[in-house]
């Protein structure tokens, strides 16, 4: 269990120590940021022609309402948890990788749907997007990843119990005494 | 007769191997036909008259005196018209003189300092010998080459007075042309000598005890008028001439002056422009120069550009810093035309100047100008144009939101500067007066800023003012719909004001945002610091329940 907990934190400080340096920054964090905004728009382009993506920024031609998909709004920070909880809890590495890549997928889906849901709620209303964006969302995200988290353990092959602490020493007395 | 056309020619030609031609740029000084008096209808007035050789024609008025001397010829002249007298009266001997002393107190201009080839000589744009009306002087003696053609052109009054002998060469030729007339021709030599088939037009008059010698063959239009002297003759034909019709006035020369621009701040340059007129037939050539005495605070500038289109030769004279720019005397103003002296000045202190040309400043063959020339040069502190700067309150919106764009005129004058026209704003596409413009001016004056929401420009109009040394502004609230960079910019030329214009443009750019749901502006993030915390603890709860069930 103490095994579980640090490497969790080990691994988790190590992903978002990594996550903030530049080249990180540069090869992953802004072009995935650009190919969740170019998703988005993609999605809601052929159901609303109203929309104009450019970039991170995804604005309505109607009411010149725009989004800009920032850092920290692309689900990484999330996904770095799961996986860091993942590679940490004692599991088989081929359920590892299943568990990571079903993982990242979830929080993905579910933060592009979260991004479009932005998009028109904002156009309604500013207070309901505050509300959504601050309240809602995170909580839908979070138990997102927990819900993939649970179903991840429980899908996991039962291992054969180990003592947890070690057998205790003999008294140097006994010993002694047998001697 | 074949001694005289010898000595006539050797003369010619040993005068053309002395004598330089000489180049004058420039017409005579006006001048004066004198009264021959009782010697008018003389062809011929002598002490001694010698003709060697017939036909000699004297042709005057019939009845009338045409020929007198105290010693006779030994051949008569086969022709003549009009009457004989012997001596020559005492009157043609007096009259003679003040017409010598009217010639000889006249200013001429002066061809040289020694011999002259009037054949040769060129004066103002005329070709080499040809002569306009004026009165011509030498050092030395006048003469023309063997063969060639003097011409006087133009209608007025030809006196020439040779220092030395006027002497033609053989078959050489004085003519008239342009309207010039015989009787207004005078030749005052102290003595002449016409070679051989000479023709030649005018009055000779010689003083007396020296001679007039006429080679054969020559044609005079004119008289021999030599009292106490002899003259000579051999088959010639002098004919007196008719009387001219009197000349055209002359024209007093005129004066004009000008600065350009008539205002100049200080230390600014303006071209002072002097004009000559001359409304005569004859080219008026300065014989004094003409000096332009600056009014005090007004000084050559360092560059002087100092020019002239007068003819004749001779540089202006303009220095940097000088009070004074100088036309020199020789300069030729054309025949019923004008020219100009131009030169650049500065003043370094403010003030009006008047420059005055006075009467008599210009002095010439043609006169003297009889009124003044005046010019005023109005020197003004500099002035510094009007300023113009703007900017964007916030300087980065969201789509949608507002900004105040604040216009700031500036004016660094010690006077007010009044909008001349209105100052109009014109917002690039897609900025928009807001739906609540509150726009407002803190300039001088009357008007109300001009504003309208969903407007696409902002006009503070005319009559405004900004203030002495100072500033002051326009506002208004602008927004935006969509997101881009929004450069606005007032151009040059668009604050006009009674200070003049605003040199520079103004820009300001309006940067429009989306809405950011990320980490800028405002934190918010797919999961808060606190989520995350919350997800890991929830994450390693659900993991340790997890392992502790495993190893149950």
């Amino acid at each position: 269990m103490a095994r579980f907990f640090i490497l969790f934190v080990v691994i988790l400080v190590g992903l978002f120590a990594a996550e903030l340096t530049g080249p990180v920054q540069r090869a992953i964090v802004l072009p995935w940021t650009e190919g969740l905004a170019r998703l988005s728009a993609g999605l809601i382009t052929p159901l609303d022609s109203n929309v104009a993506a450019s970039g991170k920024i995804l604005q309505s031609t109607t009411n010149g309402f725009a989004i800009s998909i920032e850092a920290g709004c692309n689900g990484i920070e999330a996904a770095i948890i799961l996986i860091a909880a993942m590679l940490a809890f004692p599991a088989p590495w081929t359920y590892r990788l299943v568990g990571i890549l079903a993982g990242l997928a979830a929080v993905q889906l579910l933060n592009v749907v979260r991004v479009i849901s932005l998009f028109y709620i904002g156009q309604w209303s500013m207070q309901a997007f505050e509300w959504a964006h601050f309240y809602v969302w995170q909580a839908l995200i979070m138990l997102d990843v927990l819900i993939v988290w649970l179903i991840w353990i429980r899908k996991l092959p039962r291992r054969p119990s180990m003592p947890d602490v070690p057998a205790p020493s003999m008294p140097a007395g006994a010993t002694q005494a047998t001697t | 007769m074949s001694s005289q056309s010898s000595t006539s020619s050797n003369c010619g030609s040993l005068v053309s191997s002395l004598l330089l031609a000489v180049s004058f740029c420039g017409a005579a000084q006006a001048q004066v036909a004198p009264n021959l008096g009782t010697n008018s209808t003389y062809a011929v007035v002598s002490s001694t008259y010698t003709n060697t050789l017939n036909p000699t024609s004297l042709n005057g008025t019939p009845s009338r005196p045409v020929l007198c001397y105290t010693t006779g010829p030994t051949v008569t002249p086969s022709t003549m018209s009009g009457t004989l007298l012997i001596p020559c009266p005492s009157t043609t001997g007096t009259d003679r003189d003040l017409a010598l002393a009217t010639l000889n107190s006249q200013a001429c201009v002066s061809l040289g300092p020694g011999a002259i080839l009037l054949n040769a000589v060129t004066i103002g744009a005329n070709p080499p010998g040809t002569i306009p009306p004026g009165c011509y002087s030498s050092g030395g003696t006048m003469d023309v080459t063997v063969g060639t053609t003097v011409t006087l052109n133009g209608n007025g009054v030809y006196v020439f007075r040779p220092g030395g002998a006027l002497t033609t060469g053989a078959n050489s030729r004085v003519i008239l042309a342009g309207g010039s007339c015989a009787d207004n021709v005078f030749w005052a030599p102290p003595v002449a000598t016409l070679g051989a088939t000479t023709e030649f037009v005018g009055n000779i008059l010689v003083p007396s005890s020296t001679a007039i010698t006429m080679g054969n063959s020559t044609n005079l239009l004119g008289r021999a008028i030599a009292f106490g002297s002899t003259v000579t003759t051999a088959a010639v034909t002098i004919t007196v001439p008719p009387v001219c019709a009197a000349p055209p006035p002359v024209v007093l020369p005129t004066l004009v002056k000008a600065f350009n621009p008539g205002t100049i701040t200080t230390g600014g340059t303006s071209t002072l422009t002097v004009t000559l007129g001359n409304a005569n037939a004859a080219v008026a050539t300065l014989t004094a120069p003409l000096v332009d005495t600056l009014p005090g605070g007004v000084v050559v500038a360092n560059t002087p550009n100092a020019n002239t289109t007068c003819g004749g030769a001779g540089a202006i004279v303009a220095v940097a810093a000088a009070s004074s720019v100088t036309l020199p005397a020789g300069r030729t103003i054309p025949a019923n035309g004008t020219c100009t002296l131009t030169v650049d000045v500065t003043s370094a202190l403010v003030g009006t100047y008047i420059n005055t040309l006075p009467v008599g400043a210009l002095v010439t063959s043609n006169g003297n100008n009889p009124a003044p020339a005046n010019a005023t040069l109005t020197v003004i502190a500099p002035v510094v144009l009007p300023s113009l700067a703007k900017a964007f309150n916030a300087s980065s919106i969201i789509a949608g939101g507002t900004s105040t764009l604040t216009v700031t005129l500036g004016n660094a004058n010690a006077t007010v500067a009044t909008l001349t026209a209105s100052l109009v704003d014109t917002l690039p596409t897609g900025v928009v007066i807001a739906n609540a413009p509150n726009a407002s001016t803190t300039c001088g004056g009357a008007g109300a800023p001009i504003a309208i929401a969903g407007g696409a420009s902002v006009t503070l109009p005319a009559g405004r003012s900004i203030p002495a040394n100072g500033n002051c502004t326009l506002s208004v609230e602008v927004t935006a719909a969509f997101v881009g960079s929004y450069l606005n910019t007032l151009p040059v030329g668009a604050l006009m004001t009674s200070n003049g214009n605003n040199p520079a443009p103004a820009t300001a750019t309006l940067t429009v945002t989306a809405v950011a749901f990320g980490f800028n502006p405002n934190p918010a993030p797919t999961l808060s610091e606190w989520a995350m915390i919350m997800l890991v603890g929830l994450l390693a709860i659900a993991g340790f329940a997890a392992i502790r069930k495993q190893e149950n």
